[in-house]
Protein backbone atom coordinates (compact mmCIF):
# COMPACT_ATOMS: atom_id res chain seq x y z
CA UNK A 1 0.00 0.00 0.00
CA UNK A 2 1.01 3.36 -0.96
CA UNK A 3 2.00 6.03 2.12
CA UNK A 4 -0.13 8.69 1.94
CA UNK A 5 0.32 11.93 3.32
CA UNK A 6 -0.95 11.59 6.68
CA UNK A 7 1.99 9.03 6.91
CA UNK A 8 3.93 11.42 5.50
CA UNK A 9 3.36 13.64 8.04
CA UNK A 10 3.89 10.96 10.90
CA UNK A 11 7.18 10.47 9.90
CA UNK A 12 8.65 13.79 9.96
CA UNK A 13 11.32 14.50 12.97
CA UNK A 14 9.37 16.93 14.36
CA UNK A 15 6.03 14.14 14.41
CA UNK A 16 8.12 11.76 15.99
CA UNK A 17 9.41 14.14 18.66
CA UNK A 18 6.24 14.99 19.82
CA UNK A 19 4.63 11.24 19.90
CA UNK A 20 8.21 9.50 21.03
CA UNK A 21 9.33 12.30 23.39
CA UNK A 22 8.89 12.38 27.29
CA UNK A 23 7.35 15.96 27.63
CA UNK A 24 6.51 17.34 24.30
CA UNK A 25 3.00 15.54 24.10
CA UNK A 26 1.87 16.33 27.70
CA UNK A 27 2.89 20.28 27.71
CA UNK A 28 0.56 20.34 24.24
CA UNK A 29 -2.18 18.69 25.79
CA UNK A 30 -1.71 21.16 28.51
CA UNK A 31 -1.95 24.16 26.15
CA UNK A 32 -4.60 22.37 23.69
CA UNK A 33 -6.70 22.22 26.93
CA UNK A 34 -6.35 25.58 28.52
CA UNK A 35 -6.50 27.87 25.46
CA UNK A 36 -9.68 25.61 24.41
CA UNK A 37 -11.31 26.43 28.12
CA UNK A 38 -10.12 30.00 27.62
CA UNK A 39 -11.59 30.09 24.06
CA UNK A 40 -14.75 28.56 25.22
CA UNK A 41 -14.89 30.58 28.52
CA UNK A 42 -14.32 33.84 25.96
CA UNK A 43 -17.13 32.67 23.89
CA UNK A 44 -19.41 31.58 26.62
CA UNK A 45 -19.22 35.19 28.19
CA UNK A 46 -20.13 37.40 25.09
CA UNK A 47 -23.04 34.93 24.47
CA UNK A 48 -24.79 35.47 27.69
CA UNK A 49 -24.45 39.07 27.46
CA UNK A 50 -25.77 38.81 24.00
CA UNK A 51 -28.37 36.62 26.11
CA UNK A 52 -29.59 39.73 28.17
CA UNK A 53 -27.31 37.65 31.14
CA UNK A 54 -24.70 40.25 31.19
CA UNK A 55 -22.32 39.80 34.45
CA UNK A 56 -21.00 43.06 34.83
CA UNK A 57 -23.79 45.21 33.49
CA UNK A 58 -21.45 45.63 30.11
CA UNK A 59 -22.86 46.51 26.44
CA UNK A 60 -22.71 43.98 24.33
CA UNK A 61 -20.42 46.14 21.59
CA UNK A 62 -17.68 46.63 24.30
CA UNK A 63 -18.67 42.82 25.39
CA UNK A 64 -18.34 42.05 21.67
CA UNK A 65 -15.20 43.66 21.28
CA UNK A 66 -12.99 41.81 24.38
CA UNK A 67 -14.26 38.69 23.09
CA UNK A 68 -13.02 39.57 19.82
CA UNK A 69 -9.66 39.69 20.87
CA UNK A 70 -9.76 37.25 23.14
CA UNK A 71 -11.35 34.29 21.05
CA UNK A 72 -8.37 34.91 18.25
CA UNK A 73 -5.86 34.48 20.46
CA UNK A 74 -6.92 31.92 22.18
CA UNK A 75 -7.97 30.30 18.70
CA UNK A 76 -4.64 30.89 17.51
CA UNK A 77 -2.51 29.18 20.56
CA UNK A 78 -5.08 26.42 20.05
CA UNK A 79 -5.02 25.89 16.67
CA UNK A 80 -1.10 25.55 16.46
CA UNK A 81 -1.05 23.00 19.55
CA UNK A 82 -3.42 21.01 17.90
CA UNK A 83 -2.14 20.74 14.40
CA UNK A 84 1.14 19.07 16.42
CA UNK A 85 -0.62 16.99 18.60
CA UNK A 86 -2.37 16.19 15.21
CA UNK A 87 0.89 15.60 13.15
CA UNK A 88 2.14 12.86 15.92
CA UNK A 89 -0.45 10.78 14.68
CA UNK A 90 -1.56 11.76 11.77
CA UNK A 91 -2.87 8.95 9.86
CA UNK A 92 -5.21 7.84 12.75
CA UNK A 93 -6.38 11.39 13.43
CA UNK A 94 -7.15 11.88 9.97
CA UNK A 95 -9.44 8.97 10.08
CA UNK A 96 -11.24 9.61 12.94
CA UNK A 97 -14.78 10.54 12.59
CA UNK A 98 -14.78 12.31 15.62
CA UNK A 99 -11.88 14.48 15.13
CA UNK A 100 -13.48 15.54 11.71
CA UNK A 101 -17.13 16.75 13.46
CA UNK A 102 -14.65 18.39 15.97
CA UNK A 103 -13.22 20.42 12.97
CA UNK A 104 -16.12 21.15 11.61
CA UNK A 105 -17.96 22.38 14.56
CA UNK A 106 -15.13 24.62 15.53
CA UNK A 107 -15.16 25.58 11.66
CA UNK A 108 -19.01 26.41 11.72
CA UNK A 109 -18.08 27.84 15.58
CA UNK A 110 -15.67 30.23 14.62
CA UNK A 111 -17.42 31.56 11.45
CA UNK A 112 -20.63 32.16 13.63
CA UNK A 113 -19.01 33.70 16.12
CA UNK A 114 -16.93 36.06 14.01
CA UNK A 115 -19.61 37.04 12.10
CA UNK A 116 -21.93 37.52 15.33
CA UNK A 117 -19.05 39.28 17.08
CA UNK A 118 -18.54 41.90 14.10
CA UNK A 119 -22.33 42.50 13.82
CA UNK A 120 -23.25 43.25 17.66
CA UNK A 121 -22.46 46.81 17.53
CA UNK A 122 -25.47 47.48 15.02
CA UNK A 123 -28.40 44.91 16.91
CA UNK A 124 -27.48 46.91 19.90
CA UNK A 125 -28.88 49.82 18.89
CA UNK A 126 -31.60 47.62 16.88
CA UNK A 127 -35.05 47.30 18.33
CA UNK A 128 -35.93 44.69 15.67
CA UNK A 129 -34.38 42.10 17.10
CA UNK A 130 -36.12 40.62 19.52
CA UNK A 131 -35.11 38.73 23.11
CA UNK A 132 -36.33 35.38 21.22
CA UNK A 133 -34.18 35.93 18.50
CA UNK A 134 -31.19 36.96 20.77
CA UNK A 135 -31.83 34.11 22.92
CA UNK A 136 -31.58 31.51 19.81
CA UNK A 137 -28.59 32.63 17.93
CA UNK A 138 -26.77 32.34 21.60
CA UNK A 139 -28.22 29.37 22.19
CA UNK A 140 -27.03 27.68 19.36
CA UNK A 141 -23.53 29.10 19.75
CA UNK A 142 -23.33 27.39 22.81
CA UNK A 143 -24.22 24.63 21.77
CA UNK A 144 -21.63 23.96 19.00
CA UNK A 145 -18.96 24.17 21.56
CA UNK A 146 -20.49 21.84 23.71
CA UNK A 147 -20.11 20.63 20.86
CA UNK A 148 -16.82 20.80 20.42
CA UNK A 149 -15.99 19.88 23.97
CA UNK A 150 -18.04 16.51 23.57
CA UNK A 151 -16.14 15.81 20.15
CA UNK A 152 -12.56 16.04 21.26
CA UNK A 153 -13.37 14.04 24.25
CA UNK A 154 -15.23 11.34 22.08
CA UNK A 155 -11.35 11.08 19.90
CA UNK A 156 -10.27 8.69 22.30
CA UNK A 157 -12.89 6.47 21.82
CA UNK A 158 -13.96 7.25 18.24
CA UNK A 159 -11.09 3.86 17.73
CA UNK A 160 -9.67 1.41 20.02
CA UNK A 161 -5.95 1.91 19.84
CA UNK A 162 -6.56 5.70 20.97
CA UNK A 163 -7.74 4.67 24.40
CA UNK B 1 -11.21 46.23 36.55
CA UNK B 2 -13.66 44.02 34.47
CA UNK B 3 -10.72 42.82 32.20
CA UNK B 4 -9.33 41.39 35.60
CA UNK B 5 -12.38 40.33 36.49
CA UNK B 6 -12.84 37.93 33.04
CA UNK B 7 -9.11 37.32 33.45
CA UNK B 8 -10.05 35.51 37.16
CA UNK B 9 -12.70 33.80 35.90
CA UNK B 10 -11.38 32.41 33.06
CA UNK B 11 -8.06 30.90 35.36
CA UNK B 12 -10.57 29.47 37.77
CA UNK B 13 -12.53 27.83 35.15
CA UNK B 14 -9.09 26.33 33.71
CA UNK B 15 -7.84 25.07 37.03
CA UNK B 16 -11.29 23.45 37.57
CA UNK B 17 -11.62 21.52 34.71
CA UNK B 18 -8.09 20.61 34.45
CA UNK B 19 -7.46 19.60 38.18
CA UNK B 20 -9.06 16.42 37.71
CA UNK B 21 -7.06 15.43 34.33
CA UNK B 22 -3.29 15.97 35.57
CA UNK B 23 -4.05 13.86 38.67
CA UNK B 24 -4.92 11.15 36.79
CA UNK B 25 -5.57 10.57 33.05
CA UNK B 26 -7.53 7.11 33.42
CA UNK B 27 -6.53 3.87 35.01
CA UNK B 28 -6.69 0.72 32.65
CA UNK B 29 -8.25 -1.18 35.61
CA UNK B 30 -11.76 -0.75 34.64
CA UNK B 31 -11.05 -1.42 30.91
CA UNK B 32 -10.37 -5.24 31.02
CA UNK B 33 -10.79 -8.19 33.23
CA UNK B 34 -7.55 -9.97 35.03
CA UNK B 35 -9.26 -12.65 35.41
CA UNK B 36 -9.37 -12.96 31.22
CA UNK B 37 -6.67 -14.15 29.89
CA UNK B 38 -6.45 -14.96 25.48
CA UNK B 39 -3.54 -15.93 23.75
CA UNK B 40 -2.84 -14.43 20.20
CA UNK B 41 -0.56 -15.29 17.38
CA UNK B 42 -0.67 -13.46 14.24
CA UNK B 43 0.97 -10.66 11.90
CA UNK B 44 1.52 -7.00 12.75
CA UNK B 45 -0.58 -4.43 10.68
CA UNK B 46 0.38 -1.56 11.84
CA UNK B 47 3.18 -0.25 14.74
CA UNK B 48 2.21 3.12 16.64
CA UNK B 49 4.84 4.21 18.77
CA UNK B 50 2.94 7.25 20.05
CA UNK B 51 1.77 9.39 23.26
CA UNK B 52 -0.35 8.62 25.02
CA UNK B 53 -0.63 4.98 24.27
CA UNK B 54 1.74 3.03 22.10
CA UNK B 55 -0.64 0.39 20.14
CA UNK B 56 -0.13 -2.73 17.87
CA UNK B 57 -2.73 -3.56 15.24
CA UNK B 58 -2.43 -7.11 13.93
CA UNK B 59 -4.13 -9.92 13.05
CA UNK B 60 -4.71 -12.26 15.49
CA UNK B 61 -5.89 -16.12 15.39
CA UNK B 62 -7.18 -17.07 18.90
CA UNK B 63 -6.71 -21.23 20.03
CA UNK B 64 -10.19 -21.57 18.37
CA UNK B 65 -8.37 -20.91 15.28
CA UNK B 66 -10.57 -17.39 14.13
CA UNK B 67 -8.51 -14.88 12.45
CA UNK B 68 -10.01 -11.21 14.14
CA UNK B 69 -8.03 -7.97 13.81
CA UNK B 70 -6.95 -7.09 17.13
CA UNK B 71 -5.47 -3.96 18.97
CA UNK B 72 -2.69 -4.51 21.80
CA UNK B 73 -2.44 -0.98 24.25
CA UNK B 74 0.38 -0.35 25.97
CA UNK B 75 1.07 1.84 29.36
CA UNK B 76 3.73 4.46 27.69
CA UNK B 77 6.48 5.46 25.36
CA UNK B 78 8.76 5.14 28.38
CA UNK B 79 7.66 1.64 29.49
CA UNK B 80 7.91 0.13 25.63
CA UNK B 81 11.10 1.99 25.71
CA UNK B 82 12.14 0.06 28.97
CA UNK B 83 12.20 -3.30 26.32
CA UNK B 84 14.62 -1.68 24.05
CA UNK B 85 11.01 -0.95 21.46
CA UNK B 86 11.42 1.85 18.74
CA UNK B 87 9.29 2.96 16.17
CA UNK B 88 10.99 -0.13 14.14
CA UNK B 89 10.45 -2.44 16.22
CA UNK B 90 7.38 -4.08 14.21
CA UNK B 91 6.91 -3.83 10.68
CA UNK B 92 3.44 -4.76 8.40
CA UNK B 93 3.87 -9.04 8.47
CA UNK B 94 5.89 -9.47 11.16
CA UNK B 95 4.94 -12.42 13.14
CA UNK B 96 3.74 -11.62 16.88
CA UNK B 97 2.42 -13.58 19.88
CA UNK B 98 0.56 -11.94 22.19
CA UNK B 99 -0.86 -13.06 25.54
CA UNK B 100 -2.69 -10.37 27.73
CA UNK B 101 -6.38 -9.62 29.35
CA UNK B 102 -9.06 -8.60 26.60
CA UNK B 103 -11.17 -5.43 27.53
CA UNK B 104 -14.76 -5.60 28.43
CA UNK B 105 -17.33 -5.86 25.64
CA UNK B 106 -16.39 -8.08 23.52
CA UNK B 107 -14.08 -5.26 21.71
CA UNK B 108 -10.66 -6.82 20.14
CA UNK B 109 -8.56 -4.93 22.11
CA UNK B 110 -6.07 -6.69 24.37
CA UNK B 111 -3.67 -5.42 27.51
CA UNK B 112 -0.93 -7.09 26.95
CA UNK B 113 0.77 -9.25 29.92
CA UNK B 114 3.59 -11.46 27.59
CA UNK B 115 4.70 -10.38 24.12
CA UNK B 116 6.82 -12.36 21.88
CA UNK B 117 8.57 -9.80 19.66
CA UNK B 118 9.68 -10.90 16.00
CA UNK B 119 13.02 -11.52 17.29
CA UNK B 120 11.99 -14.48 19.12
CA UNK B 121 12.52 -12.56 22.58
CA UNK B 122 9.33 -12.76 25.20
CA UNK B 123 8.53 -9.46 27.01
CA UNK B 124 6.74 -9.47 29.95
CA UNK B 125 5.05 -5.95 29.98
CA UNK B 126 3.27 -5.06 33.48
CA UNK B 127 4.54 -4.23 37.18
CA UNK B 128 7.38 -6.40 39.01
CA UNK B 129 5.16 -8.43 40.71
CA UNK B 130 2.94 -9.69 37.85
CA UNK B 131 5.80 -9.91 35.51
CA UNK B 132 7.27 -12.23 38.54
CA UNK B 133 4.26 -14.46 38.77
CA UNK B 134 3.93 -14.62 34.99
CA UNK B 135 7.71 -15.66 34.05
CA UNK B 136 7.21 -18.15 36.82
CA UNK B 137 4.25 -19.37 34.60
CA UNK B 138 1.13 -18.39 35.97
CA UNK B 139 -0.80 -18.53 32.88
CA UNK B 140 -4.30 -19.19 32.96
CA UNK B 141 -4.12 -19.95 29.62
CA UNK B 142 -1.49 -22.63 28.40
Amino acid sequence: MEPSIWDWIYDLRISQMIAEGAWQFPALEVIHIYSMIFLITAVALFDLSFMGFSVGGETISRAAKMALRWTWVCFGINAVSGTLIFMSRAPEYAGNWAFQLKLALVFVGMAAHTIILRKAARWETAPAMGFGSKLLMGGISLLIWVGVITASRWIAYAIPEFL
Amino acid sequence: MRQKALLGLMIACGLLVVSGRLLAHHSAAGLFSREEEVVLTGAVKVWRMVNPHPALVFDGKTDAGAVETWTATFNSVADVRKHGWTRETFKAGDPVTMLGNPFFGGQKTIFPLVVTTPDGKKHLMRDPEVNKAYAEGAHRVQ
